[in-house]
């Protein structure tokens, strides 16, 4: 295609062309960042050194989702949007005042662990990266015991299934 | 070099790029451990399943009613014959006429009746005999439910009724055509004599009918209209004519098929059945509106020789399935290509 | 002209419409699905498929036909799914995203599909249909054995054991209906999924306001007659390729909202059916190759759905099998495209034939909305 920028016309058809192919750009690294999904595994347990100790009861929530009770050597998790997020934690103990920080996960990572007694500690890192080899071994044996990666793997499946039968 | 280009654009380089192809696997086979002679048989086998299915496209194109994708048709009354002759119990060679018989005479009033239906909608042929092909296989599909077959070779066994999706012919007329006189040379190359002698016979009553009064006419029909009107030959008549022919060699061509693969396929298996036929004689160098006995031949051949090469090559050659991808990419590609050509005459 | 004669006509040309009402009124009753039941699910098809069906008004316009290369936007959505799946986008975002992978993608495909159609005047439709089957091909060799191989994929969960190739069945969960729960609205004992009905109602005025432009009259006018606009001076292959660009990139957001609604994928068999029910769908609301509405394709996805929601069960509850409906609904759906394609094809030609005896008598008055009419055609 050829530009030209004679006419006030095309020099228009330009700028507006420019600024389609920018506002792509734009939403789409917007949605990238924005509608990215991380789980965040919260945990409240006790070092092993006993560096920091679980919190004996409280209410976590993160964003504004729905908050969740925890006890010493609780886990559980939330499935959260983005990097930037806001962790609120009040205490069963009354005393101790409510607890509110904001943290950044790491755009390329799936799942994490965010331990509790770590951060209230202002141990650094309190977030890592998580990951379950077993877990998702057993998952993927599992799975492909069901479906078949291919024509030909379905094909030996039945066969083997059928010799089972037959012997 | 001027007479190479002119050959090329004529030929087309699809087809070139498919026959080397099809060339270098047949040289690649034996350094991948595939052996020459059981291709080789394999190949003269499947061409004579398929030839008669692609020389059925001869007649409507030679009319100028174009590709026949309304082929599941003709073989639909195929499937007819072949399992009305299961359930008369008929075995051996006579089954195998009598399927034929009765798969001409539905073959001839639905394509007659076909025929009259396209003479409605020149110009559209195409895109409505894909649909009225699809159709008529999900009517059929719920026929092969409710006809009162109760052959226990066919239906199904706890219901005692309903034909199961897929009837084995063995027992009746299991290659009946590829055992007739078959040649063998060693442990794995076969030659079905009795099957190419049929292929052989069909090519020769089509070559011949061709050149009838009738044969020449439709031929004028396709290539002139006006000016075989102007001739007192009755287009539409001439049209109607071609495509009964054509849905009466798509119903031989399946019960060939059948024989020889040994296993008669209900409900939706004829649903796509038209596009490789399509697909081959295209790829034999025929065109939208002008076919002959030669691209029947080469046609299949090549396309066949492919479809046999290309899984047992490329599996050993790449160690993945590859061979599906290149075999939808290059039947429909070929198509597509004849669609798109520039005709010197316009439809 | 008799009042018969007319009644006869207007009998003619709505024909298919007649004849699915006629079948929805007999195999609802035996289908024994509450009308509750039946309208919440129209609610949800119209949703579902309205998109998908639109995406086939604008090349209809152009004189083109039904546009079966719809498939290729199908298919540039269901890439842009896949890359939204593999990267962990969830919700909405997930589907702009995916949209936004796929607009590139399909505008390449659609001007491949347009450029393509432009060397087959006359047969774009069987044309469309064999691109669709070819570029499913291509569509196998990208997703089967480039992903995972040279295309990155960075979710091993998506891939088959193999290493490379996307699984079967694709898990949409993290989008699963995230435009219809955007705003779901629950009136009486209905829901109905506001957002997507919002998002078809804009595509309705983009459609109505696109025809009103320099660009979509010059449309018609290439549909009306290739020469004329020839011309006149229209850029006839130009227009006809921005017409199938168009509907290919509807086609892939379309592809994209029937995925969120229906929650999984089947990567290499959902884009197999796409092009066969919006033009059944269309046709069936009584539009033919030449001619369709907003109307048209709003009446055909009820009507369309309404039978095929209703034919398995009626077949169960009819003939003791569930198979003969199912078998009967796919029937009646090729059924219908041929039937709309021969009734087209019949009318044009009667008209033509009437259009030449008015033209012969020199047109008596009575006679001449009708020439117009069949001359215009």
């Amino acid at each position: 295609m050829k530009i030209s920028l004679k006419t006030p016309k095309e020099k228009r058809r330009f700028l507006i062309r420019i600024a389609l192919v920018l506002l792509y750009f734009c939403v789409t690294i917007f949605v990238l960042f924005n509608g990215r999904g991380h789980t965040i595994l919260i945990d409240n347990k006790d070092a092993d050194d006993l560096s920091y100790e679980a919190v004996d009861g409280m209410e976590v929530s993160i964003d504004s989702q729905e908050s969740a009770e925890y006890w010493p050597g609780d886990r559980d998790k939330a499935v959260v949007r983005g990097q930037k997020h806001k962790i609120r934690i009040s205490f069963f103990d009354e005393e101790i005042p409510e607890f509110e920080a904001t943290f950044t996960v790491p755009f390329s990572v799936d799942m994490l662990i965010l331990s509790v007694p770590k951060m209230l500690a202002g141990i650094e890192p309190f977030i890592e990266t998580f990951v379950a080899p077993d877990f998702v071994d057993t998952f993927e044996k599992e799975e492909s015991a069901e479906s078949f990666d291919s024509f030909e793997d379905m094909y030996d499946g039945l066969q083997q299934e059928d010799y089972y039968i037959g012997s | 070099m001027l007479k190479v280009k002119e050959f090329i654009r004529d030929f087309g380089w699809p087809r070139l790029i498919i026959f080397f192809f099809l060339v270098f696997m047949f040289i690649a086979a034996p350094f991948v451990g595939v052996r020459l002679d059981a291709s080789f048989s394999d190949v003269l086998n499947r061409f004579g399943m398929n030839a008669i299915m692609v020389l059925a496209m001869v007649p409507m194109v030679q009319s100028g009613c174009g590709l026949n994708f309304g082929l599941p048709l003709g073989i639909i009354s195929g499937l007819l014959g072949a399992t009305i002759s299961i359930q008369l119990g008929v075995t051996g060679f006579g089954g195998f006429l009598i399927a034929v018989f009765i798969a001409l005479f539905f073959a001839s009033i639905l394509g007659w009746l076909y025929g009259l239906l396209l003479n409605k909608v020149k110009g559209e042929e195409m895109t409505i005999a894909m649909y009225v092909g699809f159709a008529s296989v999900m009517f059929m599909s719920i026929m092969w439910l409710v006809l009162p077959y109760n052959s226990p070779n066919m239906v199904w066994g706890y219901a005692g009724k309903g034909l199961r999706t897929t009837i084995t012919v063995e027992g009746y007329w299991l290659r009946v055509l590829n055992n007739f006189l078959a040649i063998k040379f060693g442990e794995f190359f076969v030659i079905p004599t009795g099957l190419l002698l049929f292929v052989a016979l069909c090519v020769l009553i089509v070559y011949v009918f061709m050149r009838t009064k009738t044969g020449t006419a439709m031929t004028a029909v396709g290539s002139n209209p006006d000016f075989a009107r102007a001739s007192g030959v009755s287009v539409d008549r001439m049209r109607a004519i071609s495509v009964m022919l054509s849905t009466m060699l798509g119903a031989v061509g399946i019960i060939v098929y059948e024989q020889s693969f040994g296993f008669i396929q209900l409900y939706t298996g004829p649903l796509y059945m038209a596009f490789p036929a399509v697909a081959a004689i295209l790829i034999g160098g025929a065109s939208v509106n002008k076919a002959s006995m030669l691209n029947v031949l080469v046609g299949t051949f090549l396309f066949q020789g492919l479809l046999t090469m290309t899984p047992s090559v490329i599996n050993s050659l790449l160690q993945n399935d590859m061979s599906e991808v290149i075999r939808i990419v290059v039947s429909n590609g070929m198509i597509l290509y004849a669609l798109t050509r520039k005709t010197k005459v316009s439809k | 002209m008799s009042g018969k004669n007319k009644l006869g006509r207007v009998l003619a040309d709505n024909a298919v419409v007649i004849l699915f009402i006629l079948l929805s009124v007999i195999a609802i009753p035996f289908s024994g699905f509450s009308v509750q039941n039946i309208l919440q699910e129209m609610f949800t098809r119209l949703g579902r498929n309205s998109f998908l069906v639109l995406a086939l008004l604008l090349p209809i316009y152009a004189g083109m036909g039904l546009n079966f290369g719809m498939t290729l936007g199908a298919m540039a959505g269901q890439i842009g799914l896949i890359m939204a799946i593999d990267w962990g986008i969830a919700g909405w975002r997930g589907l702009v995203f995916a949209a936004l992978v796929g607009t590139p993608l399909s505008i390449l495909l659609g001007w491949i599909c347009g450029a393509v159609m432009n060397r087959a005047k006359g047969r774009e439709m069987v044309t469309g249909y064999i691109l669709a089957f070819f570029m499913n091909g291509v569509y196998m060799f990208l997703v089967l054995f480039t992903m995972g191989a040279v295309i990155p994929v960075r979710s091993a969960t998506i891939l088959l054991t193999r290493g490379y190739g996307i699984r079967n069945t694709l898990n949409l969960d993290l989008v699963r209906a995230s435009l219809d729960k955007l705003l779901m609205l629950r009136i009486g004992p209905f829901f109905i999924p506001v957002a997507t009905y919002l998002v078809i109602a804009v595509l309705c005025v983009f459609i109505v306001w696109f025809k009103k432009t320099k660009l979509g009259q010059d449309m018609r006018a290439v549909g009306h007659d290739l020469v004329v606009a020839d011309s006149a001076g229209i850029p006839v292959e130009r227009t006809r390729i921005i017409a199938v660009v168009i509907s290919t990139v509807l086609a892939c957001y379309g592809q994209i909202i029937f995925l969120q609604n229906m929650g999984n994928m089947a990567t290499y068999n959902a884009h197999d059916q796409t092009g066969f029910f919006a033009v059944a769908a269309i046709l069936v609301g009584g539009a033919s190759v030449k001619k369709a509405s907003l109307l048209n394709a709003f009446l055909g996805i009820f009507l369309l759905h309404l039978m095929f929601y209703v034919s398995p069960r009626a077949g169960q509850n009819l003939f003791g099998s569930a198979m003969i409906g199912e078998y009967f609904r796919q029937f009646v759906g090729y059924g219908v495209i041929a039937l709309s394609l021969v009734l087209y094809a019949w009318k044009t030609r009667r008209d033509a034939v009437f259009a030449r005896e008015v033209l012969k008598n020199n047109g008596s008055s009575g006679h001449s909305d009708a020439a117009k009419e069949g001359a215009a055609k």
